[in-house]
């Protein structure tokens, strides 16, 4: 295969794909498949394309990876492209070791989406030595023996320049017009989450009845939600940062450190990264200092429950007791930011020493001490709750007043105290579907049962409040509040009792689900379609204006079409219900008048004079 | 609210008050009324501290004497949260028209706590700012100072000297915050302040140590009337407290230390021998007459600390033999070398206090009656010599306290020397302990002194150890259950894991890999189910350090952190605080967090894990203490043969007083809900069932009691779904919470008429 320069090719597979066999090649600059002979790639995706991937299931006869990437040609392209390759190895075992390694290789340049502009650009460091011939023997105590290190030292930037990603939308204006390229990706992606949403604009839109701005000007609420939850950063993961080896075929273990990796190893154990800059390249190479890493007894304590297991090692004592000495000083901790309530040090402050010292048990043991593995622990938790709340115990307020609202906090019953009134309404919608059917026009349906009306059960409240105007003693309200009490209850009572006995009015109806749907999207098309026409006829008159308001009404056919066809639809369909076309066409009725309606206002009003 | 107990108003600084508080306060005040002690458990979470301070200070106000009240907590925040509570009630009562004149209510604490000194209060160790303290407000550097210009003294303290107690401190409830913050405003040491106060407070509040630890009550709690009323709240643990406190230990560091202080006591009583030698000769003469003299001295200057000694020792005159300073020196130092020579043994010895003492007579010719006035002559050295920096001296006054102790008495201590680490032979770590076994030895002044002492605790089942172990005689004695309108806690034993395997902390399969597993699996599956906060407590450090790398090895806790942040407990203090202070700040944002901990431990004891801080408490395995301990031991068989308490009973009393207080740490209200999971097999048997409190142990019905993983967290899932509804108050009403008419309804007297002073 032809390569593009300074391109180095780091792993082949043999593979099918679309029937040809060809090698999969995952090389520092793309992936890339070619058929055997080929000069040219049949497919490629750039590493800056690349989306996803998925492995067969282990227990699949067929050794398989699927590959997701953008579409390059079209830029802001919808749908990406997925290419799957088939190992051609009969022998599977074989084919996924090899297909493990092809991964291990692309990991090195794919880091995850989330981190995609920025690690990508970091991910093109030096990759070093991408297998090692493993004769060592294969023992219990097994060294790491192959280590992948494809770290450069501007990995550690990289977060910054992920953030930068996100954070570009937030600058984003939302309903300028022509809109920017941001907001047309905001508006793709609400479409591609909201199915309705896109039926709409498909009726609406793609029709060409509305354009594309018009009918995204009523939905900006809609797309500045999404701009924000674009920009919202996703922290950093709260896993422990755990560098689990691959088991070789030949047993021994394989540690594969990418970029990522890198960067959160330095995070967690800063000391690391510190003998890093100090050491890579010009003392060791850089994969030699990760092999050291991963066998240091540093890196081991805090792994396994041995804690002498790894070698010693110049560089990483080093850390060790660096880390200890960080660890070990409990004076780095300004208790001045500790709440009262916590703080354990004023308790054993408030007395002298006295008694005997505990047994053994309750003191750290003095041969195999777990403290380092335990202040990695909390260390970590913290540097993940840090990286959230961005700053560093800042929100702790250390003033009198929070003191005294921190004790009374932990003091207070709250109930034993009468709750304070609610000044808002609350909003209880006790049946969904139902409040949709109560906009048809079958309006006994809500005078059918009025007890559904004053279902309010929070009139006992506003009881409370007026007596405590009245009377200045809140205890005589129980005198009053029996008949109000027995009034509550009843009624409370009997909507219960009607609750029950229908629990759910629409369901008798039984409208099958496709046609609920149906009915549904009807109402959809129409209200917006009308609400596009009242918009238009409220503003001065134009000629293009009056044009699209006669190609709106031209729409409503279609839509009157789509009405007729559910009636009809359900006066054929078989149902529970045998009065299923008429109970149908009852609750299209309103949006069939107000089309007309809307038709007629329009009609009425006629052309602009400049247009005739 | 305001009602009646028989013709006492009590003003409860609530709209409404449950039932278990109201039936509480009744039966304290029928202590009080009867002068004899009290012994009530009662729930934890359920209002027990603002139930005690409502009715104490009701009867207080509405009885003639006044009884003051002295209120003795755990730990200091604990006595933060009291001050706060009382500070509240003080305004309610205001506000319900009651004037309390001259009411003063404070707490009292350590000098690190409460210092204002711009420099001093800077320092991080508590026995620095002592020293630093001392230096500056003892009695001689002050008088030096008057004559020489270049010596550095405490303004704040200085400023004290200089008013009359009436303007010290304007009345009203402090906390230790409010009592800083007073300091500072005014130019006043806080610490100085609280001790000038107390005579004239109605209300203090302060930890067990400043009444149990003879060192410190002879400083503080000296001079109460014995009409006081005393209280001990949380009071679980109150017989450990009054061990620790009698209890001594020297180790070899100890005696280098205490080396090095008599060399130095012997240079400055030959400097002062030849500068002036008369300032020793007063004190030779004082001594004749006997220690009372000395005991007169003003309490900053009281500054060497003396065990519990019989009056009838103090009223005699210092033996001749140790009356000289001198000789004194010399003998301090053959006790010193008698005891390093006892240190060089190799084995394990363990004899009683007069085998020991007649050992060294056998020895060194030191007879029984010197070393019973060890330390207050020492005391008394100290202060003739004028030695301020008191921190080089701790070890010596240790060896001298320890000296006295074993003179003192001769039942109820046990001398142990042990010269290894453990039960490992490996580790030398020669320690020789004084341990004291009878736990009654330090309360016995308390209770014979006054006549109210009330020990209360959310658990003290069964409470039939107490009375026991304390040498004391309740008149009212009453455990009190949690009236519920909803199960707001569920506890839960987890007997098996999912494989069926019993899971258990015995000694013999705790660490079985499959043990480990299961309990690792419950720790995940907790995790997964239940909402912010997740507790889990073990029964040793050790044990948590070993499971806790085991999980950390096979992949456990690589399970958890997907689903929560970790934190752990470690033994210092200020870690592990800073640890909760996380813990909290993730229990307040996003997944949540667990706190790994050991039962016994700084977080077992005082903090509280309500509401979103504390959904879910596991309690993996039974706290046993470690049996093998020799310390114990000697404490079992002397409780069998003093008090006819079975070691096994004693035991497992104790292994489950904390666990249950463990687990009662999630629950502060009836708003709050929680789950306590109990995963040992051991806890579904009932002899160990028995020792619940009872209002945890009748919550524990036939479904819950044998559980595997599986079957507990569908019960978790089932019991947060249930617990998420909205819960209406009002249905609390009449059952779980009363108002005045229900008061009258189960035969009270309420007051429903509006009091008079509103008007």
């Amino acid at each position: 295969m032809l390569l593009i320069p300074g391109e180095v090719i780091h792993h082949s597979s043999e593979t099918v794909y679309n029937r040809d066999d060809g090698k999969l090649l995952v090389t520092n600059k793309r992936l890339a498949w070619c058929r055997n002979g080929a000069e040219r790639p049949t497919c490629e995706v750039l590493f800056e394309n690349f989306l996803t991937q998925q492995v067969s299931t282990a227990a699949s006869k067929k050794v398989r990876l699927r590959i997701s990437a953008q579409n390059p040609e079209s830029a802001t392209g919808s749908e990406p492209i997925v290419l799957t390759f088939n190992w051609s190895n009969p022998n599977s075992v074989a084919a996924k070791a090899d297909r493990e390694e092809l991964l291990a290789a692309l990991a090195m340049f794919t880091p995850r989406r989330s981190q995609a502009s920025g690690a990508a650009a970091a991910g093109t460091g030096q990759s070093v030595g991408a297998t090692s011939a493993n004769a060592a023997p294969a023992g219990p105590s097994a060294r790491p023996q192959g280590v992948n290190a494809g770290t450069s030292s501007n990995a550690a930037a990289g977060g910054s320049l992920t953030s930068q990603n996100n954070t570009k939308f937030s600058s984003v204006k939302i309903g300028r017009i022509p809109a920017s390229a941001e907001e047309i990706k905001i508006r793709q992606e609400v479409l591609s989450k909201n199915e309705d949403l896109s039926k709409l604009h498909n009726t609406l839109v793609i029709a060409g009845l509305i354009s594309e701005d018009e009918f995204w000007s009523t939905r900006k609420n809609i797309l500045e939600t999404q701009a924000i939850q674009m920009q919202l950063r996703k922290g950093s993961s709260s896993t422990w940062l755990d560098l689990a080896p691959n088991t070789q075929t030949s047993g021994d273990f394989r540690y594969t450190i990418t970029p990522n990796v890198a960067r959160r190893i330095f995070t967690e154990f800063p000391q690391v990264k510190k003998a890093y800059i100090a050491n890579v390249p010009h003392k060791v190479a850089e994969k030699e200092f990760w092999k050291r890493f991963v066998t240091s007894q540093f890196f081991n304590r805090g792994r396994t429950a041995d804690g002498s297991r790894g070698s010693r090692d110049t560089i990483f004592d080093e850390c060790t007791l660096e880390e200890d000495a960080v660890f070990g000083n409990t004076n780095r901790y300004d208790l001045a930011y500790l709440t009262g309530l916590l703080d354990l040090t004023r308790t054993q402050e408030d007395s002298i020493e006295t008694g005997n010292a505990p047994d053994f048990t309750m003191r750290p043991s003095l041969v195999d001490n777990k403290l380092p593995l335990f202040r990695r622990f909390n260390h970590h938790s913290e540097l993940v709750l840090q990286s959230v709340l961005n700053s560093k115990r800042k929100h702790i307020e250390i003033e009198h007043t929070a003191a005294d609202r921190a004790l009374r906090d932990a003091t207070i019953l709250e109930d034993l105290e009468i709750p304070e009134p609610e000044k808002k309404i609350k909003l209880s919608i006790q049946d969904r579907s139902r409040y949709f059917t109560s906009m048809s026009k079958g309006g006994s349906d809500s005078q059918a049962d009025p007890d559904m009306q004053d279902a309010g059960p929070m009139d006992i409240d506003s009881v409370h409040t007026a007596l405590k105007v009245s009377f200045n003693i809140s205890r005589s309200i129980e005198g009053y509040g029996d008949t109000q009490k027995t009034i509550a209850n009843l009624s409370r009572s009997a909507q219960l009792v009607g609750l029950q006995k229908r629990p759910n009015r629409i369901k008798e109806l039984n409208i099958p689900d496709e046609l609920m749907k149906a009915i549904a999207e009807c109402h959809g098309a129409g209200t917006e379609m009308l609400r596009h026409l009242w918009l238009l006829m409220r503003l001065p008159s134009t000629p293009e204006r009056w044009q699209r308001g006669e190609k709106i009404v031209t729409a409503f056919s279609n839509v009157q079409q789509r009405i007729r066809e559910t009636i009809a639809k359900a006066n054929t369909m078989e149902s529970k219900n045998p009065k299923l076309g008429s109970t149908v066409e009852k609750m299209l009725q309103p949006i069939t008048e107000s089309l007309d309606t809307g038709k007629k206002a329009f009609a009425g009003r006629g052309k602009p004079k400049s247009a005739r | 609210m305001r009602f009646y107990i028989d013709d006492l108003p009590v003003i409860f600084p609530y709209d409404y008050v449950y039932p278990e508080q109201y039936q509480y306060m009744c039966s304290l005040k029928k202590s009080l009324d009867s002068k004899g002690h009290g012994m009530l458990e009662m729930p934890s979470g359920t209002g027990k501290t603002i139930s005690l301070l409502s009715l104490i200070i009701a009867y207080q106000q509405f009885y003639p004497g006044r009884r003051k009240l002295v209120y003795c907590s755990r730990t200091v925040p604990e006595i933060d949260k009291a001050l706060a509570e009382l500070k509240r009630l003080i305004e309610y009562r205001r506000s319900q028209g009651c004037e309390d004149k001259d009411f003063i209510g404070l707490g009292l604490t350590s000098r690190k706590n409460l210092c204002v000194h711009p420099t001093v209060s800077k320092e991080r160790k508590g026995a620095v700012v002592d020293a630093r303290c001392r230096q500056m407000t003892a009695s001689w550097v002050r008088n030096k100072a008057k004559t020489e210009g270049n010596i550095e003294l405490c303004d704040f303290f200085e400023k004290i000297q200089t008013l009359e107690s009436s303007e010290l401190l304007p009345t009203g409830v402090y906390t230790l915050e409010d009592l800083t913050d007073y300091g500072r405003a005014n130019g006043i040491c806080p610490y100085y302040l609280s001790r000038r106060v107390i005579p004239f407070a109605d209300v203090i509040i302060y930890s067990f140590h400043y009444m149990l630890d003879p060192k410190v009550a002879e400083l503080v709690s000296k001079e109460f009337d014995r009409d006081s009323i005393i209280v001990f709240d949380e009071a679980h643990n109150i017989d450990s407290i009054c061990i620790d406190s009698l209890s001594i230990d020297i180790n070899q560091r100890t005696l280098r230390a205490s080396t090095e202080s008599v060399e130095r006591l012997d240079e400055r009583v030959k400097e002062m021998k030849a500068q002036n030698s008369e300032k020793l000769r007063t004190e030779y003469e004082s001594l004749v007459d006997g220690l009372r003299d000395a005991l007169a001295a003003r309490d900053e200057d009281l500054v060497l600390a003396n065990p519990i000694l019989p009056d009838n020792v103090l009223r005699e005159a210092v033996p001749g033999s140790i009356r000289k300073a001198e000789h004194f020196v010399r003998f301090l130092k053959r006790f010193i070398e008698y005891l390093k020579a006892r240190m060089r043994v190799m084995h394990v010895v363990a004899e009683t206090t007069p085998s020991f003492l007649h050992h060294i007579r056998e020895i060194t010719y030191i007879e029984r009656k010197p070393l019973r006035f060890c330390a207050e002559r020492l005391a008394s050295l100290v202060r003739t010599l004028e030695i301020t920096d008191l921190e080089e001296y701790g070890a010596l006054s240790r060896v001298a306290s320890f000296a006295t102790l074993c003179a003192t008495y001769e039942t109820g201590f046990m001398v142990l020397f042990e010269p290894h680490e453990g039960a490992n032979a490996d580790i030398a770590n020669p320690v020789l302990h004084l341990a004291c076994l009878d736990a009654a030895i330090a309360i016995k002044p308390v209770f014979q002194r006054f006549h109210s002492v009330i020990i209360t605790s959310g658990t003290l089942s069964p409470m039939d150890m107490y009375p026991k172990m304390l040498e004391f005689a309740p008149v009212v004695q009453e455990s009190f259950t949690m009236t519920l309108a909803r199960q707001c806690f569920a506890p839960l034993v987890v007997t098996r894991g999912s494989d069926q395997v019993t899971i258990s902390s015995k000694f013999e399969v705790r660490n079985d890999p499959a043990v480990v597993r299961n309990y690792g699996n419950l720790l995940i599956e907790v995790a997964r189910s239940v909402p912010d906060g997740v507790v889990a407590f073990f029964p040793s450090y050790l044990y948590m350090e070993s499971i806790v790398a085991m999980w950390n090895e096979n992949g456990v806790l690589k399970d958890v952190w997907k689903h929560k942040l970790i934190f752990v407990e470690t033994p210092d203090a200020a870690e592990t605080s800073v640890a909760l202070q996380n813990y909290r700040t993730a229990c307040n944002n996003g997944r949540g967090a667990v706190l790994l901990s050991v039962a016994r431990g700084k977080v077992s004891e005082g903090i509280d894990f309500d509401h979103n801080y504390g959904r879910a408490v596991i309690m993996f395995g039974i706290p046993y203490q470690y049996t093998e301990s020799r310390i114990l031991k000697a404490r079992l068989e002397f409780m069998r043969e003093a008090h006819q308490i079975r070691e096994n009973d004693f035991l497992t009393f104790d292994a489950l007083r904390h666990a249950s207080q463990c687990i009662g740490r999630v629950l502060r209200g009836k708003t709050d809900y929680g789950l306590m999971i109990l995963a040992d097999k051991r806890y579904s048997r009932a002899d160990k069932r028995s020792k619940l409190p009872r209002w945890i142990g009748t919550c524990l019905t036939e479904t819950s009691l044998n559980l595997s993983t599986d079957m507990a967290i569908s019960l978790v899932r089932k019991f947060l779904k249930v617990m998420a509804q909205p819960f209406d108050m009002q249905s609390q009403l009449g059952v779980s919470m009363w108002a005045n008419e229900h008061i009258v309804q189960h035969g009270g007297r309420g007051d429903v008429a509006p009091m008079e002073v509103d008007s």
